[in-house]
């Protein structure tokens, strides 16, 4: 099965699995116009883990900027984990950079939503 | 079309004011543009982070919202004692039921005791929603660390968002 990926001008997203963790990467950013390509990319991703039963990692630091349209794709997603059955349940550790000053902020909100299930570093 | 007009009014304030075409394209080169305008009065990457999601929030919503020609912002400093205020404020005219719908979520996000609290239940109602985010002004508050209001006449919606700096460098 093809892994999610994004190609746009301002947004790069790429997925790769390494010794069973879906290895997701940003680049770019996450403007309002690629809300939609996010979204079904989000999507993508939570369908392969639960499909390979595999944890995922996200790579946030190359991503320069988030707007709340795209973060709306990962409120969405982790929302989604939430709900599932406790055996389906996957892990997802967020990827920060220090010296985006948005990511401590908007990346610990997301954490704050999904407590158990998503870490930062 | 763009129109920019910036001042330096004294040695103590500064506005930047640009009118522009709602165009959600322009969103991230008008955010990118007043980011430098807050890095230069800031010189604070954090402070100028803020404010740039704050003004890139409000821009799209602005833009979206807008029913004619015409969406302008304007930002601006004041300073008081050691440190200041920063006000962002876009101004477009709305139809009556978006300007209703984006006064009741004001209304909500700042009204709220906790500004993370009210951001998660944002995030709990959009993540079932299909049609737009709706983070936005939460994110404002939360993130931002932001007051937010919202004045409507007629159909023309002013969405400020106002942050103090405790210290400001001259």
């Amino acid at each position: 099965m093809t892994l999610p990926l994004i190609e746009s001008a301002s947004l790069r997203a790429t997925t790769a699995e390494s010794a069973g963790i879906l290895k997701v990467g940003f680049e770019g950013t996450g403007e309002s116009g690629e809300a939609q390509a996010m979204f079904d990319f989000c999507q993508l991703v939570h369908a392969e883990a639960q499909a390979r039963k595999a944890n995922v990692e996200v790579d946030f630091r190359q991503l320069e900027f988030l707007s709340s349209s795209c973060f709306k794709a990962f409120v969405t997603w982790f929302a989604q984990v939430q709900e599932l059955g406790d055996g389906e349940k996957y892990n997802i550790h967020l990827i920060s950079n220090p010296r985006m000053h948005w990511q401590r902020r908007s990346l610990g909100a997301l954490a704050s939503f999904a407590p158990g299930h998503v870490t930062i570093t | 079309m763009t129109k920019v007009d910036a001042k330096l009014l004294t040695s103590e304030d500064a506005y930047v004011e640009l009118s522009f075409s709602p165009n959600v394209k322009l969103v991230p080169t008008v955010r990118r543009f007043v980011e430098e305008f807050y890095q230069q009065m800031l010189r604070d990457q954090d402070g100028t982070s803020r404010l740039a999601m704050a003004t890139h929030e409000l821009l799209e919503n602005a833009v979206r919202y807008s029913i004619d020609g015409n969406t302008r912002v304007r930002v601006g400093l004041r300073r008081e004692g050691a440190g200041g205020y920063i006000t962002i404020e876009t101004f477009n005219l709305a139809t009556p039921e978006n300007a209703v719908a984006v006064r009741t979520i004001v209304d909500e996000v700042a009204s709220a005791p906790d500004a993370m609290i009210v951001y998660q239940t944002l995030m709990r109602r959009t993540a079932k929603r299909t049609d737009g985010s709706g983070l936005g002004l939460g994110r404002i508050r939360a993130e931002g660390e932001m007051v937010v209001s919202c004045e409507v006449l007629g159909q023309l919606v002013c969405l400020k968002a106002e942050a103090h700096f405790p210290e400001l460098p001259r």
